[in-house]
């Protein structure tokens, strides 16, 4: 009897390891490294839309997780090499969302880009000031259901779906 | 998510990306207008990358459930064989 006892202990243990080895490259290929997942979008387990009436705002995270006690939205770009501002700006938005649903402003929220690799944003007080004159200025125009004038801006204009629609 | 309440237009997250990086290609969008095809197959692939790092969240979280439960079952046969060991149990250790 302890002969069994004695090699269930250690396959438990060595199961245990095991597990932890696979699990540490699945969230290092999803960038989800040092964190415990609590809501997923496009998964069973699912993300809660979270909503700040005030300022018209909704909004559901790819992934939420924790991180050092913080509640952490994260935003998944895995086409994307690099850092974009448009990218800062939705996870900020994420942040906000966060702090107006669960009440606890999160001191950054996380990018993750191809191959998994994970950046942090810090959500400081200039970034979410940047933020709200964003809403500002997108609230104005939905109300006042004015077009913004095309900009060229290049590059990134040839390789848009939309090219046709502004400059032809 | 929806993008109007009660009549007052409701802003998305994802929309203050598509915004920063293009405020017309934002507008033309949310008032219903199509992209092109191979926009809309780098969309598709999006979606499609969208649930596998989805399925990959599931098996973490059904994983970390597993790994839990091992670590119960790992800490009382420990105990077990400890209490055997020091003869807590009555039984007599074979060493």
């Amino acid at each position: 009897m302890v002969t069994t006892l004695v090699l269930l202990l250690a396959a438990g243990v060595l199961a245990y390891v095991a597990l932890g080895v696979l699990q540490t490259h699945r969230r290092n290929s999803i960038g989800l490294n040092g964190s415990t997942v609590l809501a997923a979008d496009d998964s069973r387990i699912g993300s809660p839309t979270l909503r700040a009436e005030r300022l018209r705002l909704v909004g559901r995270p790819d992934q939420l997780v924790s991180i050092g006690r913080q509640v952490i939205p994260v935003e998944q770009k895995p086409r994307a090499r690099r850092v974009q501002d448009s990218h800062v700006l939705q996870v900020a938005a994420g942040c906000l969302l966060v702090s107006e649903v669960y009440g606890v402003r999160p001191a950054f929220g996380v990018l993750v880009l191809a191959n998994g690799r994970q950046h942090r944003v810090a959500f400081t007080p200039d970034l979410e000031q940047r933020l709200l004159q964003t809403l500002a200025r997108m609230h104005a125009l939905l109300d006042s259901n004015q077009q913004p004038r095309p900009r060229w801006l290049g590059a990134r204009c040839q390789a848009c779906g939309l090219f046709s629609r502004c400059w032809e | 998510v929806t993008r109007t309440e009660g009549g007052r237009p409701y802003l998305t997250a994802s929309e203050v990306g598509q915004f920063t990086y293009c405020p017309e290609a934002w507008f033309l969008q949310r008032f219903g207008h199509m992209p092109d095809a191979d926009a809309k197959r780098r969309l598709e692939d999006g979606t499609r990358q969208h649930a596998r790092i989805g399925r990959t969240t599931e098996r973490i979280v059904d994983t970390d459930a597993l790994r839990r439960v091992l670590l119960v079952i790992v800490v009382v046969l420990a105990a077990l064989l400890l209490a055997i060991g020091t003869g807590a149990l009555g039984l007599v250790a074979p060493w």
